[in-house]
C-alpha cells in the first residue's frame, strides 16, 4: 500500500500530468481489496447551495470514479445521485448515524442559514415535523469522524453570505465549533481536491491543515506563485483589459491573495482554468470571497496606484476590500523594492489595441549596440555575408 | 374534500436541492398536490450594489447545472443596459459555451437523474436502497442501463470539458462577460471543443436515442401521461451570425400560437412566504418575506404570463419550433430533451465553423454608466430572465424569473396550480409514489435556482401547514 510520502507525492506528480486518481486509484483499490484499509462511510449533506460541488465532483477526470465511489469510499447517502426518496432514503441516514457513529464522514456542501433559527432551509422530514440543515448538521456532525465542508459556501460562508448577508449564513465551522472542519474551499471546489481530501482521510486520517483548515496539498501556494503569467508581472507588463494575454493583476487578478494549485492542476480534463482564459482569478478559494475580493473585473477601488486605474467607493465591504488591495499593492511594491519589477512599469502597460510582444528591454538592446563593434562585421549574424 | 390520506415526502432526492411533496391521496389517486422549496438563499439582496460588470460571475452561482445560462442572460441585461455591442466571435463562441453546458446537464438530467426512476441497480450506493414498483426492464437490459449510466458521467464531464475550453472552468465559468467572451479563437480550441463534441455525437447516437425510445416503448402509458396545462411558451434563444435563432420564440396557448412579450409577465405571491403585494411586474418586482404568511407554502413565487401558468422546458420549444414530439406526459419530455440534445450538438460542430481564429471576441466598451436591460435566454429547463437596473455601474435593481419557478410556482389568487401541481392529478401511485417522481423529474426541476429573493422584515417562527 501507498505511504503517506508517496500520496503527497502522487498528488503534486497528478497536479503536473493531470492522472492524479488514476495514480492514486489503482494501488487504493488493491489495499481495499486486501482489507488493508476500510471503506470510508460518507454522508453527504446539502444545505443552501447551489449543487455546484456536486456536479464538479461529477467532472472528476479518470475512468475509476465509480470503482473509487464503490471500492474504497462507502456512499451512503447524497440525495443527488439517490435512486429512493424521502424515508428509504433518511432511513439511510439514520441508520448509518445510529450504527456507525465515529467511523463514517460527513461532507457538507452549502452555506448554513442561521436566520429563524435555520428555517430558510428545510432538508428534510422525519416524524411528522421538517429539519433544518442547521440541525442536521449539527446532529449528524458531533457523531462523524471527520467532517468535511465542501466549496467556499460551506468553508466560510461565499456568496450567499456576502453582504449583507440577508440569511445570515456562515461556514460549517462556525456552528460545530466542538469539531475541527476540514475545509475544501473553492467555488466550485475542484474535483481533485474533493477527492484527494477523502481518500487522505480514508488512508492516513487528517491532512496537513492550514490556518484556514484547508489541506495545505492543495491550498499550499498561491496561484500567483505558479502562476504562467508571472513572467509578464516581472516585467511589468500587465493587461489593461480583460481577455488580453498578458498579466492581469490591474483588472482585477486576486491571484496574489489566493491559495490554491489551480495553475498547475487546472480545471475539466486539464484543458484550461479561469486564468487561461484571459479573465482574472476572483479569489474564490479564500475566507471572505466575494466581498474581499470585489470587484472582479477590474482594479481595487480607492487604492492609488500609480498611474492605475482608480474606481469610485463603494460601500460594500470597504473595510475588507481595503485589506485586500492593500496586501495585493504591499505585494506589488515589495516586488518593486526587490528590483523584481522592472523600472519600466508603467510604460510597459499594454494599451488597449497595440501589445508590444515581451522582449528584451530597452537597456539591454543599447547595451548590445555598444558591444557590437560597427567596423567588423559580426562572423554569426546570418546577413552580414 | 373527501380526500382520506396525506402523504408527505422529503427529501424527494434526485432533484438539484430537493422539493417537498405533499400529495392528498384518496384511493391510492392523487387528488390534490402541493410542491414546495424549502431553502432560501436571498440572492437578489447580495447582488444590489455590486459592479454591474461582475454580475455574470455572481448570477451563475446561483445555480451549479446550469451556471452558464445565468451567465448568458446576466451579460444579456447588463449589456442592454449599459449599450454595449458583442463582436462575432463573441456571439458564436458565447454559444458554444452554453451549448457545452446544455449537452452536459441534459445528459446528466437523463441518466444521472432521471433514468434510476425506470431501472433497477446494482446493488450498490447510490442504488440501495432500491425503488419499489414496476421496474419493467429484463436483467440483461438493466446491466446495460448500468453501464450507460456509467458512461453518461463520462461523456457529461467531457460536455463540461467542452465549455470549459472556452469558458475557463466549468462549474461557473469566467468566460462569458458582458461584451462577449474573454477567451481567444484558435485552431487548437476549435478542434478540442470539436473533439468532445464528436465523443457525445457518437454517445447520443449509439446509446442515448436507442435508451430513450426503448424506455418509451416499455412504459408507454408515460408518454402522455403527467401532461402540462397545455400552455407553451419559449423566449428563444442561440442566435446565430445571420439573426436566426436556434431555439425560436413564441408562445402556444391552448393550441393557438402568438409571440411573447415580456411586459405581460407578473409574478404573484398570494401563497408564497412573501409579504403580499399583488402580482408585479418582474422589472419593478418588490418581494418582502413573510414566514408566518398563513396561506404560505413554498419559497417559489408564481409568474405569470397573461395570469396564465405557463411550461417551459425542451418540450415546450419543441412545441414552439413545431419540431416532432410523441407526447406530452413525462416520457413525451424525456424524448424532447433528448433530441433537443442533438440538435444542440449538430449546431455547435456548425457555430464552429463559422468562428474565426485571431479576431477578437469582447468589446468592453460601454455607452451609458446607467440605464435599464432585460435578459431573456432558454436556460437548460426553460425561459429564464433577468431584469436589472444599473446606476453608475452598479446594480440598482436586479429581478430573476426562472424556469423552474414557471414550471414549479404557488399558486396564484385564483388559487390555479402550477403546471408541475397540475400534471400530478388523477394520478396512480404506489406506496413510494415512484409514478409521482417520474412525471416531477421529467421536468428536470432545479430548486436552487428557484429562490433567492428577500428583504429584510421581522420574523416569526415557522408554522407548517401540514
Amino acid at each position: 500500500m501507498l505511504n503517506r510520502r508517496d500520496f503527497l507525492r502522487l498528488v503534486v506528480k497528478g497536479a503536473v500530468l493531470g492522472n492524479f486518481l488514476n495514480l492514486v486509484g489503482p494501488p487504493l483499490e488493491k489495499a481495499a481489496a486486501a482489507g488493508e484499509v476500510n471503506r470510508l462511510p460518507v454522508i453527504w449533506l446539502e444545505t443552501g447551495s447551489c449543487t455546484g460541488d456536486s456536479i464538479s465532483l461529477d467532472n472528476i477526470w479518470t475512468p475509476a470514479l465509480m470503482d473509487i465511489l464503490y471500492k474504497i469510499l462507502d456512499w451512503r447517502y447524497d440525495w443527488v445521485v439517490m435512486q429512493s426518496s424521502a424515508e428509504s432514503a433518511f432511513q439511510v441516514l439514520l441508520d448509518t448515524v445510529e450504527n456507525m457513529a465515529n467511523q463514517y464522514t460527513l461532507v457538507v456542501q452549502g452555506t448554513m442559514l442561521q436566520r429563524d433559527g435555520g428555517n430558510y432551509n428545510h432538508i428534510a422530514y422525519h416524524d411528522g415535523k421538517l429539519i433544518t440543515g442547521l440541525e442536521l448538521v449539527r446532529r449528524v456532525g458531533l457523531k462523524a469522524r471527520y467532517v468535511v465542508a465542501i466549496g467556499t459556501c460551506a468553508t466560510y460562508g461565499g456568496v450567499v453570505a456576502a453582504y449583507p448577508n440577508p440569511t445570515q449564513g456562515t461556514g460549517v465551522q462556525n456552528i460545530l465549533p466542538e469539531r475541527r472542519v476540514i475545509n475544501v474551499s473553492g467555488c466550485p471546489t475542484h474535483p481533485d481536491w474533493i477527492m484527494g481530501t477523502l481518500l487522505h482521510l480514508a488512508l492516513y486520517g487528517e491532512p496537513e491543515l492550514d490556518s484556514f483548515g484547508r489541506p495545505k496539498m492543495f491550498y499550499g501556494e498561491t496561484i500567483h506563485n505558479n502562476c504562467p503569467r508571472r513572467r509578464y508581472y516581472d516585467q511589468g507588463i500587465f493587461a489593461t483589459d480583460i481577455g488580453q494575454k498578458e498579466c492581469l493583476y490591474r483588472v482585477g487578478c486576486k491571484g496574489p491573495v489566493t491559495y490554491a494549485d489551480c495553475p498547475i492542476r487546472r480545471w475539466n480534463d486539464r484543458m484550461n482554468w479561469p486564468i487561461g482564459c484571459n479573465s482574472p482569478c476572483i479569489g474564490c478559494t479564500e475566507p471572505g470571497f466575494p466581498d474581499k475580493m470585489e470587484p472582479f473585473t477590474a482594479h481595487f477601488p480607492d487604492i492609488p496606484f500609480p498611474g492605475g486605474t482608480r474606481m469610485a467607493t463603494d460601500k460594500i465591504g470597504l473595510g475588507v476590500l481595503g485589506l485586500t488591495g492593500t496586501a495585493i499593492t504591499a505585494h506589488l511594491a515589495a516586488s518593486l523594492y526587490k528590483g523584481r519589477l522592472h523600472h519600466n512599469l508603467l510604460k510597459s502597460t499594454v494599451k488597449q489595441n497595440s501589445r508590444p510582444p515581451v522582449k528584451k528591454t530597452k537597456s539591454a538592446k543599447t547595451y548590445r549596440l555598444k558591444k557590437a563593434n560597427p567596423a567588423t562585421p559580426q562572423p554569426n549574424s546570418p546577413g552580414s555575408s | 374534500m373527501g380526500c382520506t390520506e396525506k402523504r408527505i415526502l422529503f427529501p424527494f432526492s434526485r432533484i438539484h436541492n430537493p422539493i417537498l411533496v405533499e400529495a392528498h391521496l384518496e384511493n391510492g389517486q392523487i387528488k390534490d398536490a402541493f410542491l414546495a422549496d424549502t431553502l432560501y438563499r436571498g440572492f437578489e439582496e447580495i447582488l444590489i450594489g455590486r459592479p454591474a460588470m461582475d454580475m455574470p460571475y455572481y448570477t451563475e452561482r446561483i445555480c451549479g447545472i446550469c451556471s452558464s445560462a445565468h451567465a448568458f442572460t446576466a451579460a444579456l441585461a447588463v449589456e442592454q443596459a449599459l449599450g454595449m455591442s458583442v463582436p462575432h466571435n463573441g456571439i458564436l463562441l458565447r454559444n458554444l459555451i452554453l451549448a457545452g453546458d446544455f449537452l452536459q446537464n441534459h445528459l446528466r438530467h437523463l441518466y444521472l437523474l432521471a433514468m434510476p426512476d425506470y431501472f433497477k441497480g446494482p446493488d450498490v450506493a447510490p442504488f440501495v436502497p432500491h425503488l419499489e414498483g414496476d421496474l419493467r426492464f429484463s436483467p440483461a437490459e438493466d446491466a446495460k442501463f448500468t453501464e450507460h449510466y456509467f458512461k453518461a458521467f463520462e461523456v457529461a464531464r467531457q460536455a463540461h470539458a467542452a465549455f470549459g475550453v472556452f469558458g475557463g472552468k466549468a462549474p461557473h465559468g469566467h468566460g462569458i462577460v458582458a461584451g462577449g467572451v474573454t477567451s481567444e479563437v484558435d485552431a487548437d480550441k476549435i478542434s478540442r471543443y470539436l473533439g468532445y463534441l464528436m465523443v457525445i455525437v457518437h454517445f447520443l447516437d449509439d446509446m442515448v436515442i436507442p435508451d430513450i425510445n426503448l424506455v418509451a416503448e416499455r412504459y408507454p402509458e408515460y408518454v402522455n401521461l403527467g401532461q402540462g396545462n397545455g400552455n407553451y411558451f419559449s423566449v428563444g434563444g442561440f442566435t446565430g451570425i445571420d439573426g436566426e435563432n436556434l431555439f425560436p420564440e413564441g408562445l402556444v396557448i391552448q393550441g393557438s400560437k402568438g409571440h411573447f412579450d415580456e411586459k405581460q409577465v407578473t409574478e404573484d405571491v398570494t401563497t408564497a412566504w412573501y409579504k403580499q403585494t399583488g402580482p408585479l411586474y418582474p422589472g419593478k418586482g418588490q418581494t418582502i418575506p413573510d414566514r408566518g404568511q398563513s396561506k404560505g407554502y413554498t419559497w417559489v413565487k408564481a409568474p405569470r404570463y397573461q395570469g396564465l401558468p405557463m411550461e417551459v422546458g425542451p418540450l415546450a420549444r419543441a412545441v414552439v419550433s413545431r419540431d416532432k414530439i410523441i407526447g406530452h406526459g413525462a416520457i413525451g419530455r424525456l424524448w424532447a430533451r433528448t433530441m433537443e440534445t442533438k440538435k444542440i450538438a449538430l449546431a455547435a460542430s456548425d457555430w464552429l465553423q463559422r468562428l474565426i481564429p485571431g479576431e477578437r471576441a469582447l468589446q468592453t466598451k460601454v455607452e451609458q454608466d446607467s440605464g435599464i436591460g432585460v435578459g431573456l435566454h432558454e436556460a437548460m429547463r426553460g425561459a429564464l430572465g433577468h431584469w436589472i437596473a444599473v446606476e453608475n455601474g452598479r446594480v440598482k435593481h436586479y429581478q430573476i424569473v426562472t424556469p423552474s419557478a414557471w414550471n414549479f410556482s404557488s399558486r396564484d389568487k385564483a388559487g390555479t396550480r402550477s403546471v408541475a401541481e397540475n400534471s400530478l392529478l388523477d394520478l396512480k401511485v404506489s406506496k413510494d409514489m415512484t409514478e409521482a417522481g417520474r412525471v416531477i423529474r421529467s421536468y428536470d426541476p432545479c430548486f436552487s435556482c428557484t429562490v433567492h429573493l428577500l428583504e429584510k422584515e421581522n420574523q416569526r417562527t415557522l408554522d407548517l401547514w401540514v
